[in-house]
C-alpha cells in the first residue's frame, strides 16, 4: 500500500474513530422529522421545502465537518507530536499533505453521498418525485466542501484549530458574496482601488458557483460544459490551496 | 567553563570506522515568546558516529540532545552548519529510509492496536508488500510483543510502549537507530529487555545512537559517550579513555562528634546521628593519603572505613560540566546517610 494512501485511509478510518459519520443519522433524523412536520404547513410546496431544507442541511453538516474535521486532524498530529513517528519515516511533507488531504476529502465523498441518499430517500418516503438533478447538487455540495478543505488545510499548517476555524467561517461566508466585490469594485471612484478589490475577488473562493438550490427545485438541467467548469474550478483552486500549505509545511518544524 | 572539545584519539595504527553521520558547526538557536527571544541550543556542534558503534550522547536536560536527533532527521533545520546522514544531506527520504527513529516519549495512535500501528508504520516505511508480513514478524519477535498484538495502544504500560516504539523504529530494518531515552521510566525488568535488544542490535552491526539519563546503563551500553554540554560537544571517547586517570580515590568514613574539617578535601556527608563523616579523596598518590591519615589519628579520631573506588561516569560527567552543589551538603538522617553521602562526592 502506498504511503498516500495508507494516511488516507488512516485519516478516514481516524474520522470514523471519532464518529464524524454520526451527523449522518443526525442528518437523516432532522430530515424526517421536519419533513414529517413541515409538510401539512406547506400549502402543496411539500417538495421544494424539503429540497430547500435538506440542501441546506448539507451545506452546513458538510461545513461543520470541514471546520471540526478538518482543523483538527492536521493539528492533532502535531500536538499529539505522532508526525515525529511519520516524519521520521521516509515520507516527503508532501506525501503526509496529500494523505491527509485525501482522507479528508474521503469523509467529505462519504457524508455528501450519504446525506444526499438519505434526502433522496426521505423524499421518496413523502411521496415526492426525485430527479437526477439532486445528484448534481450533492456534487455540488462536495465540490465546494472540497475547496474549503483545501483552505483548511492552508490555515492549519500555520495556526491554531480556533483560529483556523474562525478563519475558515470568514473565508466561507466571504467566498459566497464574492461577486458582490465585482459590484463594489464598479462603485469606488478610484480605480486603483477597485482594481485591488478585483485581485481580491480572484483570489477568494468562488462558492457561488456551487450554489444551485434553485436550479434543483425547479428541476433546471446543468449543462456539461458547466458541471467541468466547477470541477476544473475546484480542482485548480483547491491544488493551489495545497501547494500555499506545501509551502507552510515545509517551513515548519516539529519539536 | 569547557570551551574546547576533549577528543580522545583512537590508538595509533587503527583505521578510521566507516562514518555513519558527520556533523559540523551544527547551531540551533529557537525563537520563542511574543518578542521572538533567542534561545541557543547548539552552538557549533560537531560530532562523528562510526557504523557498528553504540555511542551515547549525554547532557543535561535542555542540552540539547533530542534536537541534535531530530536535527540529523529533518524535523528540526538547523540555524548553521551542515552535516551528511549515511553520505546523504540531513533528513533526506532516502536518508530517513535507512534510520529508525524512536522518540523521547511514545508518541502513538491510542485508539490502534499494537497490530495495526505496526502495519500502519510498515506502509510508511515502504517495506515492499512481499515483505511486510516478515519484518513485523521479526520486529514483534525482537522486541517480544506476540502476546500484546491485540491490544489497544491507549491500554499499554509504559515498558510495553516503549517496546512498541522500539519495534516501529526497528520495521524497515534500518542501518542506523536513534533512540532518545529508551530507558527512560521503565522498571528494571524492562529497563533490561530493552538494553539486551539494543546488544542484539550492535551484534547485528547496526549503529545506534544513543540519548539516555541513567548513567549505569550508559557505561554499560556505549562504545563511546559524547557529552553535550552548552550545545558542544565537551567530551567524546570510550568509557576508559574518558575517565582514565581522573576517576580514581578514596572514600573515607570516619566517626566523630561534631563535622570533621580536613585541609584540602571535601566532606561529602556527615551524619549527627550516628557521628558518621564521609569524605572523597580524588586521586591515588599514597604520600598524600598517609599524611592524611597520619593528621586524623592525631587528632584522635576513629577512621571507620577507607576503601579505593572509582567515581564512574557520573563523577565524570559533574567535573566536566562543572556542576556542583549549590547548597552545603545537608546532613542525611543515619537511615540514609550511605546513600546521601555517597550521591554527594566532590573531588
Amino acid at each position: 500500500m502506498s504511503a498516500v494512501f495508507s494516511l488516507a485511509r488512516h485519516t478516514f478510518l481516524d474520522a470514523l474513530r471519532e464518529k464524524a459519520f454520526l451527523l449522518l443519522g443526525l442528518f437523516g433524523a432532522i430530515m424526517l422529522m421536519l419533513s414529517r412536520l413541515l409538510n401539512p404547513l406547506a400549502l402543496g410546496e411539500g417538495r421544494r421545502v424539503t429540497l430547500d431544507i435538506g440542501l441546506g442541511l448539507i451545506a452546513i453538516c458538510g461545513f461543520l465537518l470541514i471546520t471540526v474535521l478538518g482543523t483538527r486532524m492536521v493539528h492533532k498530529e502535531i500536538d499529539r507530536k505522532t508526525i515525529l513517528l511519520i516524519l521520521a519515516k521516509p515520507i516527503r511533507r508532501i506525501e503526509f499533505l496529500a494523505g491527509k488531504f485525501l482522507g479528508l476529502v474521503g469523509v467529505l465523498a462519504v457524508t455528501i453521498a450519504g446525506m444526499t441518499l438519505l434526502l433522496a430517500a426521505v423524499m421518496a418516503l413523502s411521496g415526492y418525485r426525485v430527479e437526477s438533478s439532486l445528484a448534481v447538487a450533492g456534487l455540488y455540495a462536495f465540490l465546494e466542501l472540497f475547496v474549503l478543505a483545501a483552505l483548511a488545510m492552508v490555515l492549519i499548517a500555520f495556526t491554531s484549530p480556533v483560529l483556523a476555524t474562525f478563519f475558515l467561517v470568514g473565508l466561507y461566508v466571504v467566498g459566497h458574496l464574492a461577486t458582490s466585490l465585482i459590484d463594489l469594485a464598479a462603485m469606488l471612484p478610484d480605480p486603483s482601488a477597485g482594481r485591488i478589490v478585483q485581485v481580491v475577488f480572484y483570489l477568494l473562493p468562488r462558492f457561488d458557483l456551487y450554489s444551485y438550490t434553485l436550479e434543483v427545485m425547479h428541476g433546471a438541467a446543468v449543462s456539461g460544459q458547466q458541471l467541468l467548469w466547477g470541477g476544473a474550478y475546484a480542482a485548480a483552486y483547491a491544488g493551489g490551496a495545497l501547494l500555499l500549505a506545501l509551502v507552510v509545511l515545509r517551513a515548519r518544524e516539529f519539536s | 567553563m569547557h570551551s574546547q572539545t576533549r577528543v580522545l584519539a583512537r590508538p595509533f595504527g587503527e583505521p578510521a570506522p566507516e562514518p555513519i553521520a558527520e556533523l559540523s558547526d551544527i547551531h540551533k538557536t529557537f525563537r520563542t515568546g511574543f518578542r521572538r527571544r533567542a534561545v541557543p541550543v547548539l552552538r557549533g556542534l560537531d560530532l562523528t558516529i562510526h557504523a557498528g558503534e553504540i555511542l551515547a550522547l549525554l547532557g543535561l536536560n535542555g542540552a540539547g540532545k533530542s534536537t541534535l536527533m531530530k536535527i540529523m532527521l529533518g524535523l528540526v533545520k538547523p540555524t548553521r552548519g551542515r552535516g551528511t546522514l549515511l553520505g546523504l544531506p540531513l533528513g533526506s527520504p532516502a536518508a530517513r529510509a535507512a534510520v529508525g527513529y524512536q522518540p523521547e516519549q511514545p508518541y502513538l495512535y491510542p485508539s490502534l492496536s499494537v497490530r495495526e500501528t505496526l502495519e500502519f508504520m510498515a506502509d510508511l516505511s515502504r517495506i515492499p508488500s512481499g515483505r511486510r508480513a516478515s519484518r513485523i514478524a521479526a520486529v514483534v519477535e525482537q522486541c517480544s510483543l506476540a502476546g500484546q498484538l491485540d491490544a489497544r495502544v491507549q491500554r499499554l504500560s509504559r515498558g510495553w510502549l516503549q517496546r512498541l516504539t522500539l519495534a516501529v523504529a526497528l520495521l524497515g530494518d534500518p542501518h542506523f537507530l536513534m533512540l532518545d531515552e529508551p530507558l527512560g521510566g521503565l522498571d528494571p525488568g524492562a529497563r533490561l529487555a530493552v538494553k539486551e535488544i539494543v546488544r542484539n542490535l550492535r551484534a547485528a552491526g547496526k549503529t545506534v545512537l544513543i540519548n539516555s539519563h541513567i548513567l549505569p546503563d550508559i557505561e554499560a551500553l556505549a562504545d563511546r559517550i559524547a557529552l553535550l554540554h552548552e550545545g558542544r560537544i565537551v567530551a567524546c571517547g570510550g568509557l576508559h579513555e574518558l575517565l582514565s586517570g581522573n576517576d580514581e580515590g578514596h572514600e573515607l568514613e570516619v566517626i566523630s562528634d561534631q563535622p570533621v574539617r580536613l585541609p584540602g578535601v571535601c566532606l561529602s556527608g556527615w551524619a549527627p546521628a550516628t557521628g558518621r563523616s564521609l569524605w572523597w579523596i580524588a586521586g591515588g598518590d599514597p604520600d598524600g593519603l598517609q599524611r592524611l591519615l597520619g593528621e586524623l589519628v592525631t587528632r584522635g579520631l576513629r577512621i571507620a572505613a577507607l576503601v579505593p573506588r572509582r567515581q564512574g561516569l557520573e563523577a565524570f560527567f559533574g567535573r566536566v560540566t562543572e556542576l556542583r552543589p549549590s547548597s552545603p551538603p545537608a546532613r542525611p538522617t543515619s537511615a540514609d546517610e550511605d546513600a546521601a553521602g555517597r550521591k554527594r562526592r566532590v573531588s
